[in-house]
């Protein structure tokens, strides 16, 4: 049962790439096309967002009420519903950087695996980054 | 065709990970688990991440990659890596947990986190080309 999880997993993290890449989101120069509407605007990226969205809502709705996954996991999913002052600070500041460099995190493995230098410059900043408010609460 | 293509890839990596292995797909919580604990849990968020890296690998074997050079400096590269690093964190979730996972199941929080983090990148990246 284990092998078959870390396989899944691993397809998962593999399938997940290949849609990257095949859409072009990987490459930061489409997406940064995607946020310039008011110049050479390309707004193709909203149709791998929408599909990409639906096949997961379907995904979700086959899941149902199960409690298990189908290899016999619990499903872990978030239970936050709360509204913060947090998540609009946290979003807000994720979109600065994603409107400067038009690298998200998935993206910027792809292009680590691509061999491209600016990934490692982008995990030097993100890597603190993620951890910057543990380490103020661990003190 | 590559972006419907690219959205079924990426539908379709949530949705195995979703219905086999119980988990959201959400990278910025995946890497972040990864550092803490890499061999947690079968370890599990090793083996996506390995998929991710070497997909570009796999995939060059089949179809041809885009070709393209990155002009961003290392210095905005660093600073936004930092800002997206720190988002995700307070906002539990970035592009894929949120935008495409929580948007899926309607989760309110990614709704709204998704329509800010769209606005912000956009605001951004026009005000900087203006600049």
């Amino acid at each position: 049962m284990s092998l078959s999880l870390k396989i899944s997993a691993f397809l998962s993290g593999l399938i997940f790439g290949f849609g990257l890449l095949v859409s072009g989101f990987f490459n930061p120069n489409n997406v940064l096309a995607f946020f310039d509407v008011f110049g050479d605007w390309m707004p193709g990226l909203i149709i791998t967002f929408i599909l990409s969205i639906l096949i997961s809502a379907l995904a979700f709705m086959y899941l149902g009420n199960r409690s298990k996954s189908f290899l016999g996991e619990k499903i872990n999913l978030p239970e936050k519903k709360l509204i913060s002052q947090k998540l609009f600070i946290g979003a807000s500041l994720f979109g600065i950087g994603w409107g400067l460099i038009g690298i998200c995190p998935g993206p910027a493995l792809v292009l680590l695996g691509n061999l491209k230098i600016e990934a490692i410059y982008f995990f030097i900043g993100f890597i603190p980054g993620i951890f910057l408010i543990d380490i103020i609460n661990r003190k | 065709m590559n972006y419907i293509l690219g959205g079924i890839g990426i539908g379709l990596g949530i949705s195995i990970l979703l219905i086999l292995n119980g988990r959201i797909l959400g990278v910025s919580g995946i890497i972040k688990r990864l550092i803490k604990n890499p061999f947690a849990e079968n370890g599990w968020r090793f083996l996506f991440v390995l998929g991710l890296v070497l997909s570009p690998a796999i995939y060059s074997n089949f179809f041809e990659t885009q070709n393209f050079e990155i002009s961003s400096h290392p210095l905005t590269l660093i600073i936004s890596g930092f800002l997206i690093g720190l988002g995700a964190s307070l906002s539990n979730g970035c592009t894929s947990g949120h935008s495409v996972c929580g948007v899926a199941r309607l989760s309110k929080r990614s709704i709204i986190a998704t329509i800010i983090m769209i606005l912000a990148a956009l605001v951004t990246f026009n005000l900087a080309k203006i600049i």
